[in-house]
């Protein structure tokens, strides 16, 4: 700030001697933004405003115009009773909004020309608290419902097809397989078997590519019957298109082993799969739910190995569906979720399954004991009665009530009871004499038994039950509820390590009881029994992620934890991304990343600050590689050099106080990267801090309609603009750079006193000046109305000069008071439809000082 | 020839503040007050004092037995009079009337009535001693109007065709009072302004009787009407669209204003740079008040002989 008594050099007077005239000029006054800290009385720097509305600084000390609002034609059902708006994702060509409508989870495209809407299905809602966030992948949009991930598969979509969301990641498929008769002989020999495992592949158009997981291995049964072939059994989900690929890896063949503890029927099987052929689905078969695929290939044609096979990616590679996450972000080509929830999971393990055959070799006493599976023992059986005796008693171990039988009844038959040497069933036999009796130890998943009679058959209990959950499925999973899927982690049936699982985070819990329990690891109720609850198991700490630029490959062991406290938030830049807990502060987590397997991650994990705390979970964003973030320090900007928390403390303190977290949607931080500028709203206003000038405005085109009204806000690339939509307005709005309309801008200066703030003076006048590109687009003028110390004084509408020299010249009235020692001028600019906003740089203020005297007379 | 538009922005110009749009204290009307109070402050006593002629009226009353109050006109200088005279019959031969004071009066004053003899002023009246006893006598009094309003100049109410019995033609329609913004209708109060020197009134204080279209009759009362002339405007009662002083000394007017603004602002140096010009013009502006014909006081120069051909006697010439 320059102050010259007229007639003075540049140096002023020397000594404090009095000046020739009492007459002083403030040169210049260059805004500073917004500035209404450290106190509302004290002494600001010469240009703090104290409000500074509708106005931008986007180059330091000019204040322009802001555009006036422009609403979009239509944003479907936004505005109807009950909607919710959850979040808004810039696609490249329109904007893909999230909502719920009378709680049912619903989408919209909308651009200038119009909308396109629809609902999801399955009962799917999306958060609207905050929580719902987004990541962008390959092209695609990652986002988070209540129920599941879903992924939207085009940024710029053209069509309703496209425009559809489904669920991210594919489930594993399910098989079963048999050994068959056949000319090529794929297993060579008798006494000889194989284990099967598929993949599917899905492709989008753009080369996208999508794995599933692993099927449950099945094995090709003991063969006694020379050379065959195998034919595999695939079960086809509605969720498959034609073109979708199923890829079937086999192990090689191998003599079936007679070792105790695992295997089938003793064999203990390879655990390298090798693509063996491969079948692209067709409508017929996704029509028929399923497809019959035999397979003939001798091990010597076999092709390239599963990638969870030994040396590749390993057990753990193999890919599941997504947690669900309430944090989405993607850092390096890594997609992360955090805060996840994983579905409701038993994993269990048992020691391996027992045969369907009562034969010394393969069924010792040991495995009846502690084996799962198919139990074979002779009895006496009359036609008619349920009860059949003469069992022995080492046939009797093993033997459970709630076991059941097929063949040798006219229905399933359970076992209801047991004796010293009788087993009664449900049901009357129609077996007559001594002869083998076949039981099957049962699981119970939610209520319902599922029987098996080894450790293949164990699979196919669950795959049958998941068999049953797809046939009714839907790409949006409806009818979910019903679904399981089975998971083996190492696909090896050999290390029989498997869990129970449902298909989706929100399907609920699971309930488990079995025949034999205590021979799972971990024991199982007993048939019968108050069975396991096993519910959904969130993680507010923890976070997994994918492949590299493998956005659906959920692998199990990418997981990890961070802090002790809810994740809230993630920001990523080039060289880390930044974790926001609850109560943990801040983390940073950086690396290369790497690959499932034995190169594994590097990811580090540091504490930052362990006392910041964001304010919300949409209050951050990422501007020039830094993260600016709404905390309980105000806007703070996280990089690498630090936390800079002094962009609004001591600066608009009053205005953004920064409360500690809490879960709310109102609270959201923006970065305008056309303008290089941060937008903060508190539910009420709408704060623009720039970057370029480092200073504050408020902006109330884009501020919520309704205070702590719900809406949602976003930077939409392809019209250089942040875009807000607000529920209680019916409409998204937008700066439209082609729709040439400012509106009207005011601000106020904090106060203003030269170089004394103890003298009074009396202010004569002020001078405001605008650019000279100012003065030469609007002709013939902008009307102005001058504010001083808060009062407006509406009469005083005055051209700015048209001209090189754009200023407008206000007297200072006696009643505002004009005799003080400071004085706060203020001004409001008139809308204008030009294609260049007004732009004012300085306000030059001319005062007497006078003295007691004067003072006293002139008041 | 300035309206008050144009004094108004003289004074803008003179304190060099800006329009009123921008300088909220100072409007037009706030600007127009002052002037106002300006120029009846400042140039009231120096005209009246001159005794030249200026604002000077006059009005006739006949008497009325047992009346001995005339009302001194509402718009006289200061409630002041120039003189009173009496006529003793219609001849109207003017005969002075002395003014006695309180001390004296008690010598003329008794119960009996008849011709007035002399007169005494009392609060707003004249009051007449003895108190007439007929109604013979005409009594003339004569008084310096103080100035009128200035207000917005308008160009309704233009005399084109001035008659000799009172009536008027107009153009631009029939003016409106700037007070109350009402267009003049019968029985309102009107001057007859002229918009040239001195921009006296050339009729005071008259009464529209009669609208018809674009003629207008006023009754002046005992004023000569054929004192009118085309140029003149018509405006209501004591309105006037410039100040009553010649327009070469309207700056001075101007400037007294601006010097108060000036003052207000606190800038003192640019107020005591505009008052001392604005004493100069003042004194400037008496002394030529006075004497208001300029013929005598001048050098008398005796001519040369033969200065003149044809006349052999010496002539003397007088230089001003």
């Amino acid at each position: 700030m320059t102050t010259l008594p007229i007639g003075s050099t540049a140096a002023g007077t020397a000594n404090g001697s009095l000046p020739p005239s009492t007459v002083r000029r403030e040169a210049i006054v260059r805004p500073l933004g917004l500035v209404t800290q450290p106190n509302k009385m004290g002494q600001y720097p010469a240009g703090a405003l104290k409000s500074a509305v509708d106005c931008f600084m986007r180059q330091p000390g000019v204040l322009e115009s802001s555009r006036v609002k422009f609403d979009f034609q239509a944003t479907g059902q936004a505005g109807s009773p009950n909607f919710f708006s959850a979040i808004v994702i810039p696609s490249d060509n329109d904007m893909l909004q999230l909502f719920n409508a009378n709680t049912i989870g619903a989408w919209e495209w909308f651009n200038f020309s119009g909308f396109n809407a629809a609902t999801l299905s399955g009962g799917i809602q999306w958060p609207v608290d905050g929580r719902c966030t987004w990541t962008r992948s390959r092209d695609r949009f990652i986002v988070n419902s209540l129920q599941a991930l879903m992924t939207f598969d085009y940024a710029t979509p053209i069509n309703n097809a496209q425009r559809t969301p489904r669920l991210t990641g594919l489930a594993p498929p399910v098989i079963d397989c048999i050994a068959t008769s056949g000319t090529a002989n794929a297993i060579p020999q008798d006494k000889h078997c194989t284990v099967v495992a598929i993949i599917r592949r899905t492709y989008q158009p753009d080369g996208y590519q999508l794995v599933s997981g692993v099927s449950t291995p099945a094995d090709s049964g003991f063969n006694h019957s020379g050379a065959q072939d195998i034919s595999i059994v695939i079960v086809v989900p509605p969720e498959c298109v034609a073109g979708d690929v199923v890829e079937i890896y086999r192990t090689r063949v191998q003599t079936a082993g007679t070792g105790s503890g695992g295997g089938i029927g003793g064999v203990s099987c390879d655990a390298t799969y090798f693509l063996t052929t491969t079948h692209a689905l067709t409508s017929a078969d996704i029509i028929a739910g399923g497809v019959s695929i035999v397979d003939s290939t001798p091990d010597t044609g076999f092709g390239a190995e599963l990638y969870t096979n030994p040396g590749q990616g390993g057990g753990y590679a193999t890919r599941l569906l997504p947690p669900l996450a309430k944090v989405l972000a993607t850092y390096k080509g890594y997609t992360f979720a955090m805060n996840t929830t994983e579905v409701a999971q038993q994993v269990l393990s048992i020691l391996g399954g027992i045969g369907t055959a009562r034969n010394t070799l393969f069924d010792p006493p040991a495995w009846r004991a502690n084996l799962i599976g198919g139990r074979a023992f002779t009895a006496t059986c009359t036609p008619g009665n349920a009860t059949v005796t003469g069992v022995a008693a080492g046939d009797i171990v093993g033997l459970r009530v709630g076991q059941q039988a097929s063949v040798g009844f006219a229905s399933i038959a359970k076992v209801i009871a047991i004796g010293a040497s009788t087993v009664t069933f449900s049901i009357p036999t129609t077996l007559s004499g001594t002869v083998q009796v076949l039981v099957y130890d049962v699981i119970t998943i939610n209520g319902a038994d599922c029987p098996y009679i080894n450790l293949s058959g164990l699979y196919a209990a669950l795959s049958g039950v998941a068999r049953a959950a797809w046939a009714t499925s839907h790409t949006l999973i409806q009818a979910a509820s019903l679904a399981y899927f089975s998971s083996v982690y190492d696909c090896a049936p050999s290390a029989p390590i498997f869990s129970i699982a449902r298909a989706y985070v929100n399907d609920g819990s699971i309930t488990l009881a079995a025949t034999n329990g205590q021979n799972y690891q971990p024991a199982l109720p007993e048939y019968g029994a108050t069975p396991l609850t096993v519910t959904t198991h969130p993680s507010t700490n923890a976070y997994a992620w994918t492949e590299e630029q493998q956005p659906e490959a959920w692998s199990v062991s990418n997981r990890a934890r961070v802090g002790s406290s809810d994740v809230v938030a993630a920001a990523p830049t080039r060289d880390a991304l930044w974790i926001f807990t609850q109560r943990n502060g801040l983390w940073r987590l950086y690396g290369n990343g790497g690959a499932v397997g034995a190169e594994g991650f590097d990811w580090q994990v540091d504490p930052v600050d362990s006392t910041i705390s964001i304010a919300g979970p949409q209050a951050w964003c990422v501007l020039r590689d830094v993260v600016y973030a709404y905390t309980n320090r105000g806007l703070v900007a996280i990089s690498d050099e630090g936390i800079d928390d002094t962009l609004s403390q001591g600066v608009i303190n009053d205005l953004l106080p920064g409360p500690f977290y809490s879960l709310q949607n109102l609270i959201q931080v923006r970065a305008d990267e056309e303008n290089d500028e941060i937008w903060v709203w508190d539910g009420t206003h709408a704060y623009v801090w720039s970057f370029l000038a480092k200073a504050w405005v408020q902006n109330t085109q884009l501020a919520p309609s309704v205070a702590n009204g719900n809406y949602t806000t976003q930077f939409w690339p392809n019209v250089k603009s942040i875009v807000i939509v607000d529920d209680n307005a019916a409409r998204a709005r937008y700066f439209n750079a082609a729709f040439d309309s400012f509106v009207q801008m005011s601000w106020d200066y904090q106060p203003l006193y030269f170089e004394d703030p103890f003298a009074t003076k009396q202010w004569v006048d002020t001078t405001w000046v605008f650019t000279n590109e100012f003065a030469e687009k609007f002709i013939p003028y902008v009307q102005t109305i001058v504010r001083f110390n808060g009062q407006s004084y509406f009469g005083n509408v005055a051209p700015v000069s048209n001209g090189a020299d754009a200023r407008v010249t206000y007297m200072v009235p006696r009643n505002s008071p004009a005799i003080g020692n400071a004085i706060c001028p203020g001004i409001l600019v008139f809308g204008s439809l030009s294609n260049t906003p007004p732009r004012f740089e300085g306000l030059s203020m001319r005062a007497t000082i006078i003295g007691e005297q004067q003072t006293r007379r002139n008041t | 020839m300035s309206t008050t538009t144009d004094l108004i922005v003289r004074v803008r110009m003179s304190a060099f503040i800006p329009d009123a749009a921008q300088a909220p204290d100072y409007t037009d009307a706030w600007i127009m007050n002052e002037l106002n109070d300006m120029h009846s402050q400042l140039y009231e006593r120096t005209i009246v004092n001159s005794k030249q002629g200026y604002w000077r009226k006059s009005f006739n009353v006949v008497t009325s037995v047992g009346v001995p109050y005339i009302t001194v006109p509402p718009r006289a200088c200061a409630g002041g009079l120039a003189k009173v005279d009496i006529a003793l019959d219609s001849t109207l031969s003017w005969i002075p009337m002395r003014e006695v004071n309180e001390d004296d009066i008690r010598l003329y004053e008794s119960n009996v009535t008849g011709q007035p003899m002399v007169f005494i002023m009392r609060g707003d009246a004249i009051q007449l001693v003895p108190t007439p006893s007929a109604n013979t006598w005409t009594i003339r009094v004569t008084y310096y109007s103080r100035p009128s309003y200035l207000v917005t100049p308008q160009s309704a109410g233009l005399i084109t065709v001035p008659l000799s019995n009172g009536s008027v033609f107009v153009t631009n329609g029939v003016p409106v009072n700037q007070v109350t913004s009402a267009a003049l209708a019968v029985n309102d109060v009107v001057d007859i302004v002229r918009s040239t020197g001195w921009h006296e009134l050339q009729i005071i204080a008259a009464k529209i009787s009669v609208i018809s279209g674009a003629q207008v009759t006023i009754n002046a009362g005992t004023q000569d009407t054929t004192v009118i002339a085309a140029g003149d405007y018509i405006r209501a009662a004591e309105q006037t669209d410039w100040p009553n002083i010649p327009d070469d000394y309207t700056r001075s007017l101007c400037d007294a204003v601006a010097a108060k603004i000036l003052v207000q602002l606190n800038l003192t140096d640019k107020s005591t740079a505009l008052q001392s010009e604005l004493a100069a013009d003042l004194t400037r502006f008496q002394d030529l008040l006075s004497p208001r014909v300029k013929n005598t006081g001048g050098t008398d120069v005796v001519a040369p002989f033969n200065m003149y051909r044809g006349n052999s006697r010496t002539r003397v010439v007088k230089y001003p």
